[in-house]
């Protein structure tokens, strides 16, 4: 798969683009304070989506949260046939290695189930929200097989973080772009900030046909990333 | 005309300091545009300002679409000034370019209510909500249009697209958020019009708008606007905004003088084969279908997968077997360190009992 859409037929111009999303989002105790601006955000993002379904047919999203163990919030779905967005609640750990693994098992599921739908299927983009450093100490690998090289369904990966400690590990994750909140940004207004920014990324992709990747988010910094795409 | 009956009191070529403050923006910008503002000193009317001055032939472009209302009968006339966004005055700048134009607001019959996810926001009503299914609109709690009633406002936008044809303009960025629909009249309203102009234009890319046979690099003429309008009202009248279902429910669509001229004009083999606008409003006002016999291409096959309906789960599932991740023992594994505890005094005793026995 290149980012390129795969053509279902000899005319390409006759599929419908589609940009499989998987938002991923930190919902450990760490979070706890700030689970009501979380679920405020994500109502926004569900309205502004729900709201545009030029934009939503392009961009279908799948919701993922994780902590102690990672789970599938909403499947991959435009989100008109999401009547309302659920809440999350935010305990447990923070199980890095968990996310990756469910969001590779769910390329395998979702990225098929498009293709069968007659979408032409973009390459899939993971926008990664945290607050903390993972507490499991093996997670390297379960992101080394998500953006594995030879897996031609390997994510873009972007990251957004806030709160101490996850700068470094942020950098490490991303594949296309990272960001951090400034010291200044309060963590609410940061949660608002990163789930905004997706939608922006998402309206602009569904205008252009294409991933168009977040170039600044307002009250975050960029943080250079390691990975060499 | 804007929205009041009130005609353009300003000449047809203005300055910025002609039209004095400027209100809020409307709309940010978007293709060749930087935002839309409103007038404060002439309600009713918004400026459009453009990125590049001069963009696509500008001054002569402008000026010829702003006198084009008084060139044609009465009729057409009156389509345009309440059924499109046509410009009344080109804005110039200190060396007469071409740096936007005045044009006017929407009607508010075209404005409603959209409930989403318990909120409700009254907005333009873009022909992006006619393109669906019926299930998705009563699950929004929108009106749920009739069959006639989609016919209608599809009527109302084709007879805009014939004008134009009519008079050799091409327009290229028909799609869903260039009309407007009304659910009160059913009819229509297409706005950026100010990108007209006669036998070709730029052809403007929308994603799942491409006319597949007219290269993106190409300009955009009379055969790009034929098929886009065909897709555009394909997809209103079936609801169906994926292009191979939707021209597979145009095969059975009960009219099937439209649906054959739909499908006419979506797979003829050669572009300058597919029949005309106006012969598409003629059948949406219910007169026959005189085909040209024309060559289609085969329908692409129908795609196999069902859209599941996604399910939501708000908590993990729960662990079933095993530690969990936190290293917290379970139940089972407790049973069964206690039963090799049990094991190992019972062992202990039964040394002991020996012991006793043989020294004893």
């Amino acid at each position: 798969m290149t980012d390129q859409p795969y053509p279902y037929h000899d005319e390409p111009a006759i599929q419908q683009n589609c940009l499989p999303t998987y938002l991923v989002i930190d919902v450990s105790s760490s979070m706890t304070p700030h689970q009501d601006a979380l679920n405020s955000a994500l109502r926004k993002l569900h309205h502004a989506l729900a709201g545009s379904p030029r934009v939503s047919e392009f961009a279908h999203i799948s919701i993922i949260a994780f902590s102690t163990q990672a789970w599938v919030v909403i499947e991959m779905t435009d989100m008109d046939y999401v009547p309302q967005m659920p809440e999350v609640r935010c305990e447990g750990a923070t199980n890095y290695g968990d996310a990756f693994r469910r969001v590779r098992e769910r390329i395998n599921i979702d990225l098929p189930a498009l293709r069968a739908q007659g979408k032409a299927v973009l390459r899939p983009a993971m926008f990664f929200l945290t607050d903390g450093v993972p507490t499991d100490r093996n997670w390297e690998k379960e992101y080394a097989s998500l953006v594995d090289r030879t897996w031609n369904r390997r994510p873009h990966v972007i990251t957004y973080g806030f709160g101490g400690g996850a700068e470094r590990v942020l950098g490490r994750i991303a594949t296309k772009a990272a960001f951090a909140a400034e010291g200044g940004t309060e963590q609410d207004e940061a949660l608002a900030a990163a789930l905004t920014s997706m939608l922006h990324s998402l309206v602009a992709s569904a205008g252009a046909g294409e991933m168009q990747f977040p170039v600044e988010v307002p009250g975050y910094r960029s943080i250079p990333f390691e990975y060499i795409d | 005309m804007s929205a009041d009956g009130a005609t353009w009191p300003l000449p047809p070529v203005v300055s910025l300091s002609d039209l004095g403050d400027l209100g809020p923006a409307v709309a940010a910008g978007g293709g060749q545009s930087v935002g839309i503002h409103a007038l404060a000193n002439y309600p009713g009317w918004l400026l459009k300002k453009y990125k590049t001055s001069d963009a696509n032939g500008g001054v002569t472009r402008l000026d010829g679409l702003v006198a084009f209302p008084m060139t044609v009968p009465d009729d057409d006339r009156t389509l345009l000034r309440n059924h499109t966004s046509w410009p009344v005055a080109r804005l110039t700048g200190a060396a007469g370019h071409c740096l936007g134009c005045v044009i006017p607001v929407a009607p508010a019959t075209f404005r409603a209510a959209i409930p989403i996810g318990g909120e409700s926001s009254e907005r333009y009503l873009e022909v992006d909500w006619l393109a669906k299914p019926d299930d998705s609109l009563r699950s929004r709690g929108l009106p749920v249009p009739s069959p006639l009633e989609r016919r209608k406002v599809c009527r109302s936008i084709v007879a805009v697209a014939a004008l134009l044809e009519r008079h050799r303009f091409v327009y290229s960025d028909w799609s869903y958020s260039n009309a407007f629909w009304s659910t009160s009249d059913l009819s229509a309203y297409v706005i950026d019009v100010d990108g007209c102009w006669v036998t070709s234009v730029p052809n403007v890319f929308q994603p799942n708008w491409d006319d597949p046979l007219t290269p993106r690099s190409d300009r955009a003429d009379v055969y790009t606007d034929r098929y886009r309008v065909a897709l555009l009202v394909g997809r209103c009248i079936t609801g169906l905004r994926d292009r191979v279902a939707m021209l597979h429910k145009l095969v059975v669509l009960k009219d099937s003088a439209l649906g054959d001229l739909l499908l006419d004009i979506l797979l003829a083999r050669e572009r300058t084969r597919r029949p005309s606008t106006t012969a598409l409003l003629a059948v949406l006002d219910g007169l026959p279908y005189f085909r040209i016999p024309l060559e289609r291409k085969p329908l692409p096959p129908e795609p196999t997968g069902v859209v599941p309906v996604p399910t939501v789960s708000v908590r993990p599932p729960a662990v079933s077997s095993g530690p969990a991740a936190t290293g917290t023992p379970t139940p089972a594994t407790r049973v069964a360190v206690g039963v090799l505890v049990g094991v190992f005094v019972f062992i202990v005793l039964v040394l002991l009992v020996v012991i006793f026995a043989s020294s004893g």
